[in-house]
């Protein structure tokens, strides 16, 4: 963790919020895209991003600087991911990805659809990754989207590196045989 | 033959993601070399991971990340007010602490420099021997407060003989001054009743006052002080009213975002509103896509989109211009 970082949580464990929200500008493009890969769904994405900030801000005081602050604010959110899915099961609501108005161009930047071939590609490794149980989803985007080493994952996800590993090889044997007709496209 | 088990998959997959250690990975290197199928393996794992490379390349843009930060202000600012007393109650050594310790932007920073300076005038020099008299031409104000003078104060506007304004001031301990708004040492006190006096009233004339006072940067920076945290909404909105007379600079505009943002008056926000809309810049688009969404006021919500849209057509205009 850099200095200024740490001088940052300092000041915002002492009540300042000014310091808190610098450290969300430092930090919130990562957390908004990861709640975005786990939730597919910008709506729910904004929702992840606001509790987890809020979390963040209420429990700073607890944070005691033994892991990267990242480290941390992900471990956060996707603790409030599955506790979201845990709700929208429990409410028995039906999966919102196509009424849920997102529009990445509107949302996003470097989004690339350069033609219809990448457009279904995509899309394929989008539901393939969805359809992956959640434990499973989440150790593969944290590796694979986000580019974190199996033991940053272990602590976000408080599970052993074993378990990590077990659930990434899960979640990569079905996403071969998924993604099969479109490997050497 | 060769045939791959499920532990030479599982160091395949560790081998593609990075994650063997020197050793095993030699080893596996080694392996790769005599066994066929082992190494299509890594091809087909390679080759499915790099299609999920450019599936999420989607990143947030730094428009929608300012939304959302702001609508987190927004809410963190509601819950620190729920716990905590209002922002007039604080000590000056609060005020000095938030100053001197905190990380803020630059409106607040100034807002603080000149609260603290300006008190910290009051409070740190060294005191004197004793009052100056009643009705004193010239007192020095820093024996006023010290003496706790300006504590329980009757504010009075008075005629002279000339026509102008003169105001009286008369404190629980009997001391009274008296003076034009113009004066130096009028204008001190009245900024720092503004800033200090417990009883709206007094602070509600201390505003009133000012308006009779040539406009200068001092003023600007108490009046911004005071929008963004006297308690009570017709100080705010006094104090608007007043900063609606200064030219908008990225200070002011800053401190009326956040009173637009956060203030819970209507009409305070719609004040705020006002100023924004005298100089429309292309950097309060997004605190005003929030507003358009977010604001309860119908009126509100309509203005902040005719703003947007006259910054719109200003850039519009801006990039006709360049490309003719």
């Amino acid at each position: 963790m850099d200095d200024k970082t740490t001088q940052l949580i300092i000041d915002a464990q002492t009540g300042y919020t000014e310091s808190f929200h610098q450290l969300v500008a430092l930090h919130d493009d990562r957390i908004m895209a990861l709640a975005f890969q786990l939730s597919k769904n910008q709506s729910d994405a904004e929702d992840i991003y606001q509790d987890v900030f809020v979390k963040a801000w209420k429990s700073i005081k607890s944070f005691r600087m033994e892991s990267e602050f990242f480290t941390w604010l992900y471990r956060i959110t996707v603790n409030t991911f599955l506790t979201h899915q845990k709700k929208i099961s429990r409410m028995n609501i039906q999966d919102s990805d196509s009424d849920s108005g997102y529009d990445p161009l509107d949302w996003a930047a470097n989004y690339t659809d350069e033609n219809k071939i990448s457009e279904e590609i995509n899309s394929s490794v989008q539901e393939a990754v969805k359809a992956l149980p959640e434990k499973q989803k989440t150790a593969f985007i944290l590796k694979h989207m986000q580019h974190l080493k199996i033991r940053e994952i272990a602590l976000i996800m408080d599970i052993t590196e074993g378990t990590v590993k077990k659930y990434l090889f899960r979640a990569m044997e079905k996403m071969r045989i998924q993604l099969k007709e479109y490997r050497y496209a | 033959m060769h045939e791959v088990t499920d532990i030479l998959k599982n160091k395949a997959y560790l081998f593609v993601s990075g994650e063997l250690s020197e050793k095993d990975r030699l080893a596996f290197e080694k392996e790769l070399e005599t066994n066929a199928p082992l190494s299509e393996m890594v091809d087909e794992i390679s080759s499915s991971l790099n299609l999920t490379k450019t599936a999420f390349t989607a990143q947030p843009t730094d428009t929608f990340l300012q939304s959302q930060r702001l609508i987190l202000r927004n809410t963190l600012d509601s819950l620190e007010q729920e716990k905590s007393p209002s922002v007039a109650s604080w000590s000056i050594r609060d005020i000095l602490a938030r100053f001197a310790g905190a990380r803020q932007p630059v409106w607040a920073i100034a807002a603080y420099v000149t609260v603290a300076f300006f008190i910290g005038q009051f409070y740190f020099n060294p005191p004197s021997d004793g009052l100056a008299p009643a009705h004193s031409a010239n007192p020095d104000i820093m024996e006023l407060i010290q003496a706790g003078a300006l504590q329980q104060v009757n504010i009075k506007k008075r005629e002279n003989g000339n026509g102008s304004l003169q105001l009286g001031l008369r404190t629980a301990q009997d001391y009274e001054v008296s003076g034009n708004p113009e004066d130096d040492f009028m204008q001190q006190i009245l900024l720092y009743l503004l800033l200090n006096d417990k009883n709206p009233g007094n602070r509600l004339k201390a505003v009133k006052y000012l308006d009779e006072v040539p406009r200068h940067n001092t003023m600007k920076m108490v009046l911004m002080s005071s929008i963004m945290s006297d308690p009570n909404p017709g100080v705010r909105l006094r104090s608007l009213k007043l900063l609606n007379q200064y030219e908008v600079d990225e200070l002011l505009s800053d401190a009326c975002l956040k009173v637009l943002l956060e203030d819970e008056n209507e009409a305070v926000r719609m004040g705020a509103l006002e100023i924004l809309a005298k100089a429309p810049l292309a950097k309060i688009v997004p605190a005003l896509q929030v507003v358009s969404i977010m604001e309860v006021n119908d009126f509100i919500r309509s203005r902040a989109i005719e703003i947007m849209e006259s910054i719109e057509e200003s850039q519009i205009g801006e990039k006709i211009e360049l490309v003719q």
